[in-house]
């Protein structure tokens, strides 16, 4: 698919505490909402920093929109909107100071629009309470205000779906979906989540990071059919092992993904083949990438 | 310079701003009128004892914690174009607005005597020498007991460290006032502690800040 | 528009297939705009990729056109064109029969002769 980068990063690197970040060729499609998955400790909240300009030494080029712009100089950090885990705001801000900050470290932020989002999310605004005495699921609703409250291009937030309850994920989807139909085209969001299944409806491209490195990503529905879900009897469970790409097996029989192009290889045996969910494929692509033991 | 002072607000709460501001200018100014009046004496060591204990256990919900590992990274601050910039300015104007505090909150005390106490006693109870000293002092204590509070984010950090100043202020007054030595020594010695201290406060915490956005 | 999550029909399908109906019955007119991409992602709860991938199967079939920066609209439906488009369904649509009979163990002419009885009973 033709499509325009929001942003382009070449030869990314960047070592931090014995493991290393190393991305040749990245671009984020434009117009769309990207997720970013991988296991705990592949890279995730290393990458967003960098791209979010809170992580100023690495290696390689990072530039934003069309115009191929620098994070340096403060224009790009107008257009983005970034919500991280690590601590956001000075824990004893009221949420009426958040506010007041706001208007002052962002030429785009609008206080009606703020407090309408406050309202909205049913942020206790009236109770004089201090960020840290908020739940983790208000506080990042207290940060996803701040930057919605902003005309901004591209969201950056880093695993924004996790503290919130499946309402409020429902909500973040929702919210999403409007954000980038309010662009027509213009608005991106980046995402990274551990919580695929409950993102799945709102993940346009998908990009699965392990070990610091890019190991797969496309459009969700380019994946789809890259990728099958097939299910087929314990007998042929020791012929399948070779073609699938993974698969687990019991006594009843076996279910794995496989690389479309091998489907064929799978002719003679009695198996289903299904469309698999986003959720199915990064399981898979992280199983065939992981350090981790599997049994 | 609008800008800058909006820039300190913000970072201050309501309580802060009435407590700071209002509460505790009002409550000094009554105890140097009630003691000048009842007593016919100036209250200004407890006075100065008073003041540094609020100034650095309010300092906790101004910028409590700031120089401490891990929460210098706000990120949100980070973000913004302007982030370090209003940090900066929040720190800077801070320190101006608690020495203009401290000299004009002294400066009215004395006032109150020479007004109330209209016989020559006026100039005995405090000289400018002595009230000099006395902003010096209080001034130095309150950014000292700050700088080192700021390294942790405990509220009882706080609490110490605002009644050892109080104490070591009393202590130090006594002794400067009761020694053979001309004001200007102290007085000086004092300026430049304080001067350094301020400095440095601005120094450590904008390194923090800036410091997060690469590795240490 | 209804979607149905767990037909076995890809979600993109069901909604190229509903506008294709709508298209063909003539409830979306020649020269209508399509709802926008991201607008219709939004009211149906998906991803925009999705719908895109719909309406670039639709684009792909002739039946609508993108225009650079104001969507899709319907293309000029020529009546040869709709004939096929409803021969290609009918196809589709007796292949799957056929498919059941063998199963079924149904002969050929037991196959037509069912057709035949069906037919009737709709002209009834």
């Amino acid at each position: 698919m033709n499509t325009n980068s929001v942003v382009k990063a070449v030869n990314l690197q960047k070592k931090f505490r014995g493991f290393e970040l190393s991305i040749p060729d990245l671009q984020i499609p434009k117009g769309f909402a990207t997720a970013l998955i991988g296991e705990n400790g592949a890279g995730k909240t290393t990458l967003l920093n960098l791209l979010a300009g809170i992580r100023l030494d690495f290696k390689g080029e990072i530039s934003y929109f069309d115009e191929n712009e620098k994070m340096s100089g403060g224009k790009v950090q107008e257009r983005i909107g970034y919500t991280g885990p690590n601590s956001f705001f000075l824990p004893h801000w009221t949420i009426s100071q958040v506010e007041e900050i706001s208007g002052l470290l962002f030429d785009n932020f609008h206080r009606d629009r703020f407090e309408a989002i406050c309202e909205n999310l049913s942020i206790p605004v009236k109770v004089r309470k201090n960020v840290k005495d908020l739940s983790d699921g208000n506080k990042m609703k207290l940060m996803l205000a701040v930057v919605l409250a902003r005309d901004t291009e591209l969201l950056i937030l880093d695993e924004p779906a996790s503290p919130l309850d499946p309402l409020m994920r429902d909500k973040l989807n929702d919210m999403i979906r409007e954000y980038l139909e309010q662009g027509n085209g213009e608005h991106s969001v980046f995402f990274s989540t551990h919580n695929i299944a409950d993102m799945e409806n709102v993940t346009d491209y998908a990009i699965i990071l392990e070990h610091g490195n890019i190991v797969e990503q496309g459009f969700v529905e380019d994946l789809k059919e890259k990728y099958v879900l097939v299910k087929g009897e314990a007998g042929d469970a020791e012929a399948a092992k070779k073609i699938l790409y993974t698969m687990t097996k019991s006594s009843y029989g076996f279910e794995g993904i496989c690389l479309s192009e091998k489907l064929e290889q799978l002719a003679g045996m009695d198996v289903s083949v299904e469309t698999p969910t986003l959720s199915q494929i990064s399981v898979a692509v992280m199983k065939a990438n992981t350090s981790l033991k599997l049994s | 310079m609008k800008h800058n002072i909006r820039s300190y607000l913000v970072f201050t709460s309501l309580w802060y701003k009435i407590i700071m501001f209002v509460v505790l200018p009002l409550v000094l100014l009554g105890i140097q009128v009630f003691s000048t009046v009842v007593f016919r004496g100036t209250a200004i060591p407890m006075f100065a004892m008073i003041l540094v204990l609020v100034e650095i256990i309010a300092d906790y919900w101004f910028l409590g914690g700031i120089q401490e590992k891990g929460s210098e990274k706000i990120d949100y601050l980070k973000t913004s174009p302007r982030g370090m910039e209003v940090m900066k300015s929040a720190l800077v104007i801070d320190l101006v607005r608690r020495f203009l505090f401290h000299v004009g909150i002294f400066g009215l005390a004395r006032m109150i005597t020479l007004i109330l106490e209209s016989s020559d006693r006026a100039g005995e109870l405090i000289g400018f020498g002595e009230l000099l000293l006395v902003i010096f002092l209080s001034y130095t204590l309150s950014v000292l007991g700050i700088f080192i509070s700021r390294f942790t984010s405990y509220l009882w950090v706080n609490l110490l460290c605002g009644y050892i100043g109080s104490i070591a202020g009393l202590v130090i007054l006594l002794v400067c006032t009761s020694m053979p030595v001309p004001m200007v020594l102290p007085n000086a010695a004092l300026a430049v502690l304080g001067g350094g201290i301020s400095v440095l406060i601005v120094k450590i915490a904008m390194l923090k800040v800036e410091g997060s956005y690469y590795d240490k | 528009m209804k979607l149905l999550q767990n037909s076995g029909i890809p979600i993109y399908q069901q909604i190229a297939d509903q506008l294709r109906s709508d298209i063909l019955a003539g409830k979306l007119k020649e020269g209508d705009y399509l709802p926008s991409i991201r607008g219709l992602a939004k009211d149906l709860k998906i991803s925009v990729i999705t719908t895109m991938k719909a309406y670039e199967q639709l684009e792909a079939e002739g039946l609508v056109t993108a225009a650079q920066g104001k969507g899709f609209y319907v293309n000029a439906q020529d009546s040869e064109m709709l004939k096929e488009q409803h021969m290609r369904r009918v196809e589709e649509a007796l292949l799957e029969a056929i498919r059941a009979a063998e199963i079924a163990g149904m002969t050929g002419k037991e196959l037509q002769e069912t057709l035949a009885a069906l037919q009737d009973e709709k002209i009834l």
